[in-house]
């Protein structure tokens, strides 16, 4: 990349093209400055992945209002309240002194076009600035928000531990789930085995994972709802600012045998749907304990299915063992709760290769 | 921990923790490090030679990369034993004493310049997100290059502040402002990295 092109690929970045916008009037940069900052904040208290409606932050360069003052309301000490709004637009105006006043049901029209304002706009998982007219597109996650991505991590972070710790059975904690060494059937007949080495495999990774911020514990529903648990959820994180709490489910599917080499169990398919349920569960649970924070639940369904299988199975073909392995869970239209809650997401399903015989 | 630390270097440590608190919900030793360090840069650009001087310490590379000041290490030690930070899990918080002990001197004109620098660099982390600032910074071409010829060599502030500079002038950001070439400098290093790894 030579000199020139180095320079227009600066200019390129949004802050310096909504500088320009504003032919580089210092008010700008504070205006960013301040809804950047104020965004954190707000989304302490609002998850943009959530939301299906417009949400506007707006900073006018003099500090005038844009809206009527009279229609606003003025939510500097309650920003909780945006705790519930999922659909309704909502406007926002920040001022120089951090003061924040709230709108509802204007047409947005009203101050798209207003003078000296600096707009943030965030619609379908797409955030943008609109400086002095000019749209800037500033998506840079597939959902949520840049200035909030504690959900979007977590997924990132159970994709990685897919890949580089699941799928050879690379974690050695993990491994200890297995009942033979070419990884055909699990362990089980103790308690808690094997669902004990993935948790805990799960739980080293997250707290090894030196960027990661999240507090990670367990789910412990207050007394009254234990009656209705079977068990607490298997892990839950914590962001202590940030408001936000995801609870992770781990299921297995595929075969155990005991120490005496008995099958003891055979998961299938339906046990992700069972996990589905049961993690709904825990929403509903957790929405009662934990009113005021912000929660997404997550199932991790370890897949070591092999095809073709019995108790005196040793070895595995790659045709056997890989059978499962782009195959997809087959949730029942009545469990697929992503469909319809924000908070619920798509099961993510981890295959874990066996060690096949050579062909 | 007897050694006396300059007021410049606590003032740093807790506004630097503050900001990565509020923003990020905690903060490591070496983060402070790196965003004091980021400051400094950007201090050159507010400063008035004779009523400031310096930034007062200076920084080398350790062995992880980080750059490392032996007084802001103290003073993270200090705030701690003072219960103005505390340990949580792998990461600090900021508690309320040291919110209150930071509200208090926040608006003394002495710490005015640095407290701009301060901001300019943790808002770069917002306006860029962190981990792109952190990789930018660690990755910098000069002070990789001085990193395999020396070892923890000192960094040389005012050396890197020019490059800044020289990015800024040629782009035509205000001279009066440090956000912009704040991240300016950032998305620099971020778009000469992959042509430092081929070299």
């Amino acid at each position: 990349m030579n000199e020139n092109e180095l320079l227009t690929n600066i200019c390129e970045f949004y802050p310096i093209k909504i500088t320009r916008a504003f032919d580089n009037d210092k008010k700008a940069i504070t205006a960013l400055e301040i809804i950047g900052k104020e965004l954190i904040e707000l989304f302490n208290f609002f998850e943009p992945a959530h939301f299906k409606g417009k949400f506007f932050v707006i900073k006018n360069l003099d500090d005038n209002f844009i809206l009527p003052e009279k229609d606003g309301q003025l939510i500097t000490l309650n920003k909780d309240i945006l705790l519930n709004k999922n659909n309704d637009d909502i406007i926002i105006q920040v001022f120089n002194d951090r003061n924040l006043f709230l709108w509802e049901g204007i047409d947005v029209s009203d101050f798209l076009t207003a003078e000296k304002t600096l707009i943030y706009k965030f619609e379908n998982d797409k955030e943008f600035f609109i400086a002095n007219k000019e749209e800037i597109n500033i998506t840079e996650h597939s959902y949520g928000s840049r200035f909030s991505n504690e959900f979007w991590e977590l997924d990132s972070i159970l994709n990685k531990y897919k890949n580089s710790k699941i799928r050879k059975s690379s974690c050695p904690i993990f491994n200890k789930a297995w009942f033979d060494k070419n990884r055909i059937f699990f362990k089980g007949g103790g308690k808690g085995i094997p669902e004990d080495f993935m948790q805990q495999s799960l739980k080293n990774f997250l707290d090894d994972l030196e960027i990661f911020k999240g507090e990670i514990g367990q789910f412990e529903p207050a007394r009254e709802h234990i009656l209705g648990a079977s068990k607490p959820v298997d892990i839950i994180v914590t962001w202590g600012k940030s408001n936000r709490i995801a609870l992770i489910e781990i299921k297995w599917l595929g075969k155990s045998k005991n120490k005496t080499g008995k099958i003891k169990s055979t998961h299938t398919n339906s046990r992700a749907n069972e996990g589905c349920s049961q993690l709904k569960d825990y929403f509903e649970l957790a929405k009662t304990d934990y009113p005021n924070k912000i929660i997404k639940c997550y199932l991790v369904v370890i897949d070591g299915r092999r095809w073709q299988t019995n108790e005196t199975t040793q070895t595995i073909s790659l045709c056997n063992g890989m059978h499962y392995s782009n195959k997809d869970l087959e949730i029942n239209a009545d469990k697929k709760y992503w469909e319809t809650y924000p908070n619920m997401e798509k099961p993510t399903r981890m295959f874990v290769e066996p060690i096949c015989e050579n062909n | 921990m007897n050694k006396q630390l300059e007021p410049e270097v606590q003032f740093d440590c807790i506004s630097i923790g503050i900001k990565l608190y509020d923003y990020f919900d905690g903060f490591k030793r070496e983060e402070i490090q790196l965003f004091s360090y980021f400051s400094s840069i950007l201090f050159f650009y507010t400063r008035n030679p004779i009523n400031d001087g310096d930034w007062k310490y200076k920084f080398i590379i350790d062995d992880k990369g980080f750059p490392f000041s032996q007084e802001l290490n103290l003073a993270i030690d200090q705030h701690l034993v003072n219960g103005h930070f505390e340990e949580k899990g792998h990461f600090f918080t900021v508690t309320a004493r040291g919110m209150k002990v930071f509200n208090d001197i926040k608006d003394f004109n002495y710490f005015s310049n640095r407290e701009k620098a301060i901001n300019a660099a943790c808002t770069t982390s917002i306006l860029v997100s962190y981990e792109k600032t952190e990789r930018a910074l660690l990755n910098d071409k000069e002070i990789k290059r001085k990193v395999k010829i020396e070892k923890n060599p000192l960094i040389e502030q005012e050396f890197i502040y020019q490059k800044v500079l020289e990015i800024s002038k040629k782009i035509g950001a205000p001279l009066d402002d440090l956000i912009i070439p704040a991240v300016s400098w950032i998305n620099y290093l971020l778009l000469t990295e992959a042509e430092n790894e081929n070299e």
